[in-house]
């Protein structure tokens, strides 16, 4: 479990980290879309509330025009005709109550005095009376206009309304259009001055920015303060002693584009800018003087294109932000789900993975299984060729690749016909045992299930066979030992009457004739199988026998020096024999007889008496398994070796060694029960013995004697 | 001259040795089995008892063992031809221990049955 967390997180994490990047660049993406189409929309309400807001101002600059071409007016700056100043007069009312939008329509003299003036109060126009029109001469508008050429008009800056010094309450926005009226004879008489409510103005200003994303729209003047603004208390710093209220004090980065750029948009810190330069006065026809600043004049005329307000759409950082992507609804729940998906795709990976690893362990493992098996695993397809084999294998058929081998040579005996039946319709199981060089070997050959291939599994089996036949032939052992001691007693019996009777017969007889001769011979037969009856008798553990403790190491050093000089000269003879090896209780000239027959029968396997004869003696331990097998007790033991370089056996007459009158002679040499005397007796110390042997290799006869009990080495 | 009773369950064998024994100037009788021996005994006791081990109804051993009870001065010679589990070794030794004066493997030769009869009856 600890695996699958740690290789999740391990996965998981770089994942994550890429899927973050790519949702930043897609969230970026997602704002550089989102703003330049919001930037694009407030560019559009920028120039419209532009549009409208110059399209306010053409009517004014008509008007005044009207004014200044009226004979009306030219009569009576020419006259001083009351009669025209009246017609003048009724003009202005007529077009103070069809503009609405004129607080004072003027004509002043040359001196500065109000001589015809109509003020729009309450939406209706009045005519002021004469006695209290007043002298203006003082005014920035008045002395400005004086100074202009035909034509030009004079038009103040955009601030609000003051009367008697004071700003007027409610504040009244108001501009002032002036222009300078001539005589006939191009001489200045006066001015006539409009003043135009920007109520309406403004009031459009902000009904064009409706709609817009940003704050409001917001109207500059050239010094950057505010004439409309979404927050009220901004507007008109400059006429309410609030030299900071301006756009370029609160936004001083986007100020410094924003002013001396015409048109466009802008991204700061602070948010999106769209601007544009309203100009609302025709470019080339007009001029106007003053300063946009009230009370600020440098009394030079300036051209149309300098009169100029900027309409500015802010949308906030704050506002962009809260559209972004991880701020919208939908955007959260697509990054939750990218992650969420991200940690189900990796779990389904790293499950999948881990899965496959396990597996793929697994399968490692088991292919150890045949590598590390001790016999012939092998795998043979339909033409009977081995296509994979284990390590064991090779070794098996002494082999650097066993692949390529036909079975047939490494299995001898196994049969074509049934090795073909095994890719037969029904899955079956072969068992072939067989002999390669020495070793006894069990195969098994078993059909997979799609019957491609037959897989062979082998296994030394000589162990198994050795025990087998050693089992047999203690059993065989057993059986001829019971028939012997069954038929001695009646055997002797019956032999003592045939020599008792000749002993007698033969004092008869003339000593030198021929029944004498006879009898004799009787006699010698009769000895003979007495011999043979004790010899029989001592095998089958019948004889006699006295047993008491012997020291075998000095017992067998004896027995090889009196043999010695009975052994063919040729022979080496090697001992190694540990003397300190204790006691046995055993019958000394029995184990003598043992080792004499064992002897006699090695010198007896070398070609003409020349080879080696190694005799050895050395302490070693039978354990529960060999006990069984051998019908003995376990512990302690002696074991005395007697091996020779001779011609060796095969297992077949390794089957009958023991067996009484079995010899390899040839008929007359030997009796053929030396190694069943061997046998016998050791059998009768409680022992047995162990035969190695390999035709032309030579043999070693191995005798356990258990030792004495409480016996010293 | 001595009286000599054979035991044995082997008439051959009986008879073979009695012609021995007669030859070397000793009367002798016979019994086919330990039982039968026992009663001749008593009919008509001898100087010695020459018995075998192995005989079917009564045995050597028991045979010597009655004989020595009721009769601890006869003189019984066991021979046996060995045989059948353990070896005969074995019996003659457990007939000595059981009473038997002197023990001989069959077959044996002339000289070494004159030789123990002489030995015990000297």
């Amino acid at each position: 479990m600890l695996t699958l967390l740690r290789r999740f997180t391990l996965l998981y994490l770089p994942l994550a980290l890429g899927l973050s990047i790519v949702l930043v660049l897609l969230a970026r993406f997602d704002e550089h879309t989102r703003v330049a189409q919001l930037a694009s929309s407030e560019a559009r309400h920028v120039g419209v509330a532009r549009e409208r807001t110059e399209k306010d101002f053409e009517s004014a600059e008509g008007d005044i025009r009207i004014i200044v071409e009226m004979d009306e007016l030219r009569q009576y700056v020419d006259s001083g005709d009351a009669l025209h100043r009246q017609g003048m007069e009724e003009f202005f009312l007529l077009l103070s109550r069809g503009r609405q939008h004129y607080s004072q329509i003027r004509y002043l003299d040359a001196s500065g005095q109000e001589v015809i003036r109509v003020d729009y109060i309450d939406g209706m126009p009045v005519a002021v009376p004469h006695d209290e029109l007043q002298n203006k001469s003082q005014h920035e508008y008045f002395s400005d206009t004086m100074q202009l050429a035909r034509n030009e008009i004079y038009v103040s800056p955009l601030d609000l309304n003051i009367e008697h010094g004071l700003v007027e309450i409610p504040y009244r926005p108001v501009i002032r259009f002036a222009t300078p009226v001539f005589d006939s004879a191009g001489r200045r008489q006066g001015v006539v001055v409009l003043n135009y409510i920007a109520d309406e103005m403004l009031q459009h200003f902000r009904l064009a920015m409706q709609g817009s994303e940003s704050v409001g729209g917001m109207l500059l003047n050239r010094e950057g303060f505010w004439l409309s603004s979404p927050n009220r208390e901004d507007e008109w710093g400059f006429m309410l002693d609030r030299p900071e209220r301006t756009f370029g004090h609160a936004y001083p980065e986007a100020w410094r584009t924003i002013s001396k750029a015409d048109v466009g948009t802008l991204r700061t810190e602070q948010g999106l800018f769209a601007y544009a330069t309203a100009r609302p006065l025709l470019i080339d026809e007009h001029a106007f003087m003053g300063s946009v600043v009230q009370g600020v004049s440098d009394g030079k005329k300036q051209s149309a294109a300098g009169y100029h307000w900027k309409v500015v759409s802010f949308v906030p950082q704050s506002v962009i932000s809260s559209g972004a992507f991880y701020h919208r609804t939908s955007g959260q729940i697509l990054t939750i789900a990218a992650y969420l998906l991200l940690a189900l795709a990796v779990f389904i990976i790293v499950l999948v993975v881990s899965r496959h690893k396990k597996a793929e362990q697994a399968l490692k493992e088991m292919a150890l299984l045949p590598e590390m098996a001790p016999g012939p695993v092998m795998r043979v397809d339909r033409d009977g060729t081995v296509c994979l084999a284990n390590t064991a294998s090779n070794d098996l058929y002494g082999m650097d690749k066993v692949e390529g081998m036909s079975i047939f040579k490494a299995i001898p005996g196994l049969a074509g016909e049934e090795f073909a039946e095994m890719f037969g319709p029904d899955e079956k199981i072969m068992q072939v045992e067989t002999k390669l060089g020495a070793a006894h070997y069990f195969f098994v050959l078993r059909s997979e299930p799609l019957r491609k291939y037959v897989f062979v599994y082998g296994a030394d089996i000589s162990p198994i066979k050795l025990l087998e036949d050693q089992v047999r032939q203690a059993q065989k052992m057993e059986v001829v030992g019971q028939l012997a001691g069954g038929i001695a007693h009646d055997f002797n019996t019956l032999l003592g009457v045939i020599l008792g009777y000749s002993e007698m017969l033969r004092d008869g007889l003339p000593e030198g004739g021929v029944s004498r001769q006879n009898v004799d011979a009787i006699l010698q037969a009769g000895k003979r199988a007495k011999s043979l009856v004790k010899q029989l008798m001592d095998f089958s553990r019948l004889g006699t026998s006295k047993q008491e403790p012997v020291q075998l190491a000095l017992l067998l050093k004896e027995t090889i020096r009196l043999l010695r000089h009975s052994l063919p000269e040729k022979l080496t003879v090697q001992q190694d024999i540990q003397v300190n090896t204790g006691e046995i209780q055993a019958n000394a000239t029995q184990i003598g007889q043992v080792i004499m027959n064992l002897c006699m029968n090695a010198a007896g396997a070398m070609d003409d008496g020349e080879g080696l004869l190694q005799v050895s003696l050395k302490e070693s331990r039978v354990d529960d398994r060999m006990a069984t097998v051998q019908h003995v007790q376990p512990g302690s033991f002696l074991q005395l070796s007697i091996a020779d370089n001779g011609c060796g056996m095969d297992s077949e007459i390794m089957q009958h060694l023991f067996e009484p009158f079995f010899t390899t002679k040839g008929v007359g040499k030997r009796t053929g029960l030396g190694l069943a005397v061997v046998h016998g007796i050791v059998k009768g110390h409680g022992g047995f013995v162990f035969v190695e042997s390999e035709p032309g290799k030579g043999s070693s006869f191995h005798v356990y004697l258990p030792k004495s009990r409480g016996a010293k080495s | 001259m001595a009286r000599i009773l054979i035991v044995d369950d082997e008439e051959l064998f009986r008879k073979m040795l009695r012609q021995m024994l007669e030859l070397a100037g000793h009367k002798v009788t016979e019994a086919a089995d330990g039982a039968e021996g026992i009663e001749a005994y008593r009919k008509a006791p001898t100087d010695l008892v020459i018995t075998d081990i192995f005989m079917p109804d009564k045995e050597g051993i028991s045979t010597i063992q009655d004989l020595k009870q009721e009769f601890p001065d006869a003189k019984v010679i066991a021979v046996t031809g060995g045989g059948n589990k353990r070896c005969g070794y074995e019996y003659l030794k457990f007939a000595e221990t059981v009473g038997a004066d002197k023990t001989l493997s069959k077959p044996f030769e002339r000289q070494e049955i004159l030789d123990a009869i002489q030995e015990l009856l000297a």
